[in-house]
């Protein structure tokens, strides 16, 4: 239920009449690191404005641990990609800060219309006190292709 | 209603929850040259004596680890609440490791060295988890911590391999894949580096690796 929900808000946050834009992605304020009472991370999804066939454009799925929970950054962070026909895609994983790692997925759409680019990104926060490993399904809308 | 321009959704799964029950006691000897606790002190250890141990299992028997000398050892930091624990046993791999190298003659150890309170200390906790991962090696219980300080073990998993000598030979990983299933192993190719340690000491060779960066939770050390 938790899982499809995600996916859906995720799918509607990358529409390209969602006014999405290319800056940096604004995580939900984190609660005091002493206590996080919700999820221990966020995750937010950053589509390309535009993305033109042949082209490559840069879609951004950043996580951000909240409370006293970081990045772990042993963790393999990737997303397992759903065949996407008439789309090529690579990822890189970056860790930007001990609270903070972003999945950048580069996709060339090689027909028009093509996407969206689906699958389950797979990440890790730890505490003190315990690790979270843990599978989220993601969407991004390729607009313009 | 507007669209916000970015949406950022919040995923929570529950979180392992950490039990208070106290267990019963267990007493730890460490040989007395083994202090134990820097970062660097698994690789220090390599070809040295493993630090000597008297620990018991979850039924209150004593294992000490003298005994096993001229077999292979393999020591497991063991925390059954640790989701990478959880993932190895489950489905990655230490899933049949253990009873399939103890029927060559392996001896193979885990020691939890979560202090009372902390996650997977609780007793029923560890053996409910023995049952569902069918283990049949012992689950020793390091509440003070002395033991896996002695090795300076960081992690669980966290695996030690020890030649017949009672040396340690190899000290890290479970394996190159950080995710604990084997879907990202480092380089393409899953590689199980215990396994290839007791391999190697087999066949009378040195340990090809005999130190990997050990991943998985931290062991939950008490103060």
């Amino acid at each position: 239920m938790l899982a499809r929900a995600l996916l859906l808000a995720l799918a509607v946050a990358a529409l390209p009449g969602a006014g999405c834009s290319r800056k940096r992605a604004t995580p939900a304020p984190a609660p005091a690191r002493s206590a996080p009472s919700g999820p221990p991370f966020s995750v937010a999804v950053e589509p390309p404005t535009s993305c033109a066939v042949g082209a490559a454009c840069l879609a951004r799925v950043q996580v951000t641990a909240l409370g006293a929970f970081h990045v772990n950054r042993e963790y393999p962070y990737k997303i397992a990609l759903v065949d996407s026909p008439g789309v090529a895609t690579e990822q890189r994983f970056t860790v930007d800060s001990d609270q903070r790692g972003t999945v950048t997925l580069t996709c060339r759409p090689s027909v028009a219309g093509a996407g969206p680019v689906t699958g389950t990104l797979h990440l890790s926060v730890c505490s003190s006190e315990t690790c979270v490993i843990e599978e989220v399904p993601v969407s991004v809308t390729l607009p313009g292709s | 209603m507007p669209t916000p321009k970015l949406v950022t959704l919040a995923a929570l799964l529950a979180l392992a929850s950490c039990s208070k029950k106290q267990p019963a006691k267990a007493r730890a000897e460490v040989a007395p040259s083994s202090t134990g606790g820097p970062a660097g002190l698994p690789a220090a250890l390599i070809g040295h004596p493993a630090p000597d141990f008297t620990l018991k299992d979850l039924d209150g028997n004593e294992v000490s680890l003298a005994a096993l000398r001229g077999k292979l050892v393999v020591l497991e930091w063991f925390n059954p609440e640790c989701p990478f624990v959880k993932r190895s046993h489950g489905k990655g791999s230490l899933v049949g490791l253990a009873a399939k190298h103890m029927a060559t003659g392996v001896a193979w150890l885990a020691i939890n060295s979560g202090a009372p309170g902390k996650q997977g200390n609780d007793l029923e906790v560890n053996r409910a988890a023995v049952a569902q991962w069918s283990l049949t090696h012992p689950v020793l219980r390091d509440e003070t911590g002395a033991v896996g300080r002695a090795y300076g073990a960081s992690n669980t998993p966290h695996m030690f391999v020890l030649d017949s000598a009672g040396k340690v030979a190899y000290a890290g990983a479970i394996d190159n894949s950080p995710d604990a299933v084997g879907e990202s192993p480092t380089g393409g190719t899953l590689v199980n580096h215990v396994e290839a340690a007791l391999s190697d000491l087999a066949a009378g060779r040195p340990v090809a690796t005999p130190v990997t960066k050990a991943y998985g939770c931290g062991v939950k050390y008490g103060s």
